[in-house]
Order: C-alpha cells, then sequence, then structure tokens
C-alpha cells in the first residue's frame, strides 16, 4: 500500500512537470519578447497622440470615441466625440490635478481623480489611462501565460493571441511604428470584456503651449 | 464660409432681429425716439447672441472660432444691460448718471474680461470643443468664475428688468388700474410684455437644462429670443399708436 502511494506520488509530479513543459512550448517567447519591446518603446515615447474607441462590458456594450493626446511626464488630455450624451467632454490630466468639462457644462471644474466621477464609468482613473498602462498590465499577466501563438503575420502588423488562466487577449502590433493597434480582451467563454482600438497613432507630436492646461 | 444645417437655420431669426431693430432704430417719431434707438441697441446685441450661435456651426480652424466668438460674446454679455436701459426707457423711469453707471459698468468690467481674453490672458474663454450640431461644429468652454459671474448678472438684470416692466404695465393698464380682471383680451400689453420675457428666459433655461439629460440639435433660445424680439417688437408699435 505504501509503495502504491509513492507510485501515485511521483506519477502525478512527473504529470504536473509535463503539463508544464508541455505548457511551456505552447508560448512563443517570440510574441512574449515582442510585446515587451513594445511596451518598452511606448514608455520611452515623449509624447503621443490617437483616436482611440474603447469597448467595455458593464450591463451592455458600452463605446467611446475620443481623441487622446499624452506627453511626458504625465499630461492627458481626452476629447470625447461620441456617444452623443459625451460628445464634447474634455478631461485633463496634468500636475497631479485633473480638470473637466462634462459636455453639458459650459464651464471646466476640478475633480477627483479616482472618485467616481473622475474615473467617468471606467474601473481605472485617468492616470492609468495610458497605452503604456495598458501595455504593462498585459505584460503583467504573462506571469499567468498559458499559450500565446501568432494568428496572423504580414510586413507591416502581427495579431498575436494570448491566453491565461482567466481571460484570452487579441494584440495587433503595427511592426512599423512599433506602437499597439488594438488590444482585444475576452472572458474564457470568448465575450468581449474590453478593447482598445487605437487609430492615426502619431508619436513625438509637438502640443501647443498650454494644450494640457485647462 | 460652411456652416452646418442648424447655422442656416439660425441665419433666420437672426435676419428678422437684426431688420426689425432697424427698423425701430429708423423711425424718426421724436416722442418714441429714445425707446427706439434703446429697443434697436438691446436688439442689435441679441444679433451678437445668435452670431455665436452661428459661430458654433461653422466649420473653421479653433483660432478663428475664438476671435469670432470673442467678437460675438462682446455683444451677448452685455445683453441683461441694454435689455434693463431699453426698461427704463420704456416705463420712463428717470436715467440718472448712477443709474446708468450701475446698468453699464457690469457690461464694461465683461468688456474688459473680453478684451484680455483678446490680449491671450484666458480669462473668459478656457478651451475649444467639439458639440452635437453635426461633426464640424465646434463650441467654447468658459472659464469658471467670469462664466458663473455673467450669469448672475444675467438673472439678476434680467429680472429686474421684467419686474420693472410688467409693473409698469399693469400700473397703465385699465383693468389692473381699476383692481378689476375684466377680460384678458384687454390687457394684451400686460400679457404680451410678460410672454415675452417668459419665452425667453425659458427657451435660455431649455438650452441649459436640456443637455444634462439628453444633446440639444438644436438651441432652444435660438427660437425663442426671436419670439420674444417680435413680440416686443409688436408691443412697441402697439403702444406708440
Amino acid at each position: 500500500m505504501h509503495n502504491k502511494i509513492w507510485f501515485f506520488f511521483i506519477f502525478w509530479v512527473l504529470l504536473i512537470i509535463c503539463a508544464t513543459v508541455h505548457a511551456q512550448n505552447m508560448i512563443d517567447n517570440r510574441i512574449v519578447d515582442h510585446i515587451k519591446s513594445v511596451k518598452n518603446r511606448v514608455l520611452e515615447l515623449k509624447s503621443y497622440r490617437y483616436k482611440l474607441t474603447n469597448k467595455f462590458m458593464k450591463k451592455k456594450l458600452i463605446i467611446d470615441e475620443m481623441n487622446y493626446s499624452f506627453s511626458k511626464p504625465l499630461n492627458i488630455r481626452i476629447e470625447w466625440l461620441s456617444p452623443r450624451s459625451k460628445r464634447g467632454q474634455i478631461a485633463v490630466y496634468s500636475d497631479n490635478t485633473m480638470k473637466a468639462a462634462f459636455s453639458w457644462m459650459p464651464f471646466v471644474i476640478e475633480v477627483n481623480p479616482d472618485s467616481d466621477i473622475g474615473k467617468g464609468g471606467y474601473d481605472y482613473p485617468i492616470y492609468r489611462s495610458t497605452v503604456g498602462d495598458l501595455l504593462i498590465q498585459t505584460v503583467d499577466d504573462f506571469k499567468r501565460l498559458i499559450s500565446a501563438k501568432v494568428i496572423e503575420e504580414t510586413e507591416e502588423y502581427a495579431v498575436y493571441e494570448l491566453v491565461n488562466d482567466t481571460n484570452r487577449a487579441n494584440v495587433k502590433i503595427d511592426k512599423n511604428k512599433q506602437v499597439p493597434v488594438y488590444i482585444e480582451q475576452f472572458d474564457l467563454k470568448g465575450n468581449l470584456v474590453n478593447a482598445g482600438y487605437f487609430d492615426e497613432f502619431e508619436v513625438n507630436v509637438e502640443f501647443e503651449k498650454g494644450y494640457f492646461k485647462l | 464660409m460652411v456652416f452646418e444645417i442648424q447655422g442656416y437655420f439660425l441665419l433666420v431669426p437672426f435676419l428678422i432681429s437684426f431688420s426689425l431693430g432697424l427698423v425701430l432704430f429708423f423711425r424718426s417719431e421724436k416722442a418714441y425716439l429714445k425707446i427706439n434707438r434703446s429697443f434697436a441697441l438691446w436688439v442689435f446685441t441679441i444679433c451678437f447672441w445668435y452670431m455665436h450661435l452661428i459661430a458654433k456651426t461653422a466649420v473653421m480652424p479653433d483660432n478663428m472660432l475664438k476671435v469670432f466668438c470673442r467678437i460675438s460674446l462682446s455683444g451677448q454679455w452685455v445683453v441683461p444691460s441694454t435689455f434693463l436701459y431699453f426698461v427704463f426707457c420704456f416705463t420712463h423711469e428717470k436715467i440718472t448718471k448712477s443709474r446708468l453707471v450701475l446698468v453699464f459698468v457690469p457690461a464694461l468690467f465683461f468688456l474688459l474680461l473680453i478684451f484680455l481674453d483678446f490680449m491671450g490672458y484666458k480669462t473668459v474663454i478656457d478651451a475649444i470643443r467639439v458639440n452635437y450640431y453635426g461633426d464640424m461644429g465646434r463650441s467654447v468652454v468658459y472659464q469658471m468664475y467670469p462664466f458663473i459671474g455673467w450669469v448672475i448678472y444675467f438673472i439678476v438684470y434680467v429680472c429686474w428688468g421684467t419686474v420693472l416692466l410688467v409693473a409698469h404695465i399693469k400700473r397703465t393698464t385699465v383693468a389692473f388700474y381699476e383692481g378689476k380682471l375684466i377680460s384678458l383680451r384687454h390687457q394684451s400689453e400686460f400679457l404680451l410684455a410678460s410672454g415675452a420675457v417668459v419665452i425667453f428666459i425659458l427657451g435660455l433655461t431649455a438650452d441649459i437644462i436640456i443637455p444634462i439629460f439628453k444633446p440639444l440639435v438644436f438651441p432652444v433660445s435660438g427660437i425663442t429670443i426671436v419670439v420674444m424680439v417680435l413680440l416686443m417688437s409688436y408691443l412697441l408699435l402697439k403702444v406708440e399708436k
């Protein structure tokens, strides 16, 4: 009986080792390195701007379109284009202060970025909303990575699929600019949880003086 | 210059108001010259208000829009003073020097702010942003304190003017003078004046309140202001007969 228990234990350990090795083989390290290099490249950028389409699931699918601008050290300006209820809304974060002009409000007020009104329905504050933060989160999730594979690859871009124990992400990278084109996150049933589409990505933009001040 | 569709619609009330202002400005009855001129002054400042609404629908670069908005604000932001001045003239209130100062000093203060804004001090306009009027419409975001100051000035002066106007008409209407509500038809002046101001205030309130719940596709005040100007012009012409 004693031997049987030992046999079962050794068999279990070997099984786990085999599963781990197999899982490691499912992870293409080239993908991990590429995404890490894109993250480092984005974090090094002094300034950028893009048109962001943000999709996220609350009770229903919410789609926000906005012009997003960033400059170092941490200046952010977001101008909403849609939905119509938010069209014209501006939020600016600079010098650790957030100011906003809601679409229905003709003037600017200061808001706490960590408050519900400051987050504006999102789960994170404005100072954690940069594409750099999104990539940091994606790279952090590599610790729980089960598989990473190439879905599509051309000379201009590459689309990767990353799966961990709680979700699946599709990441499209612009190979020339070395910036993300989109990051989509699904639950393991395949339902969209959130997605960010980064169009017209411009890097090292010279913003006019006072652009990040309201 | 190209406008969003709302801009073309707003040109109609602008032209109606401007024409009425011109007609009353050039009316030559000496007895009513002061009233007519003060009315014309008020209507011309209201035309600046329309210019501001129209500018918000124009397709133009942000810097040019800022210039247009500053010019239109220089008329729009003195509307409370010109309204009160018109009411003083209409009600034959004695316009003393101190009263004149009281009427126009806030207007001069706001004009100074707009002038400083022209000089690049950001005293009135904070930013330019997209609005609900089509894809190209832009509007301005104001500095909070000057804007709230202007709203208070607007409410106080318009209420003051309305009270004076309505009290005057009530005083001069026979039915009320005798303390009897004989027939509403006999109090048309009273109804016209109060109705005009109520419509004006309701329009502006709607422009502020509605966007909190639902995006506006057309400024309500764009319609109500011209209705007020028409009613007031009619009242003026009726009284002068």
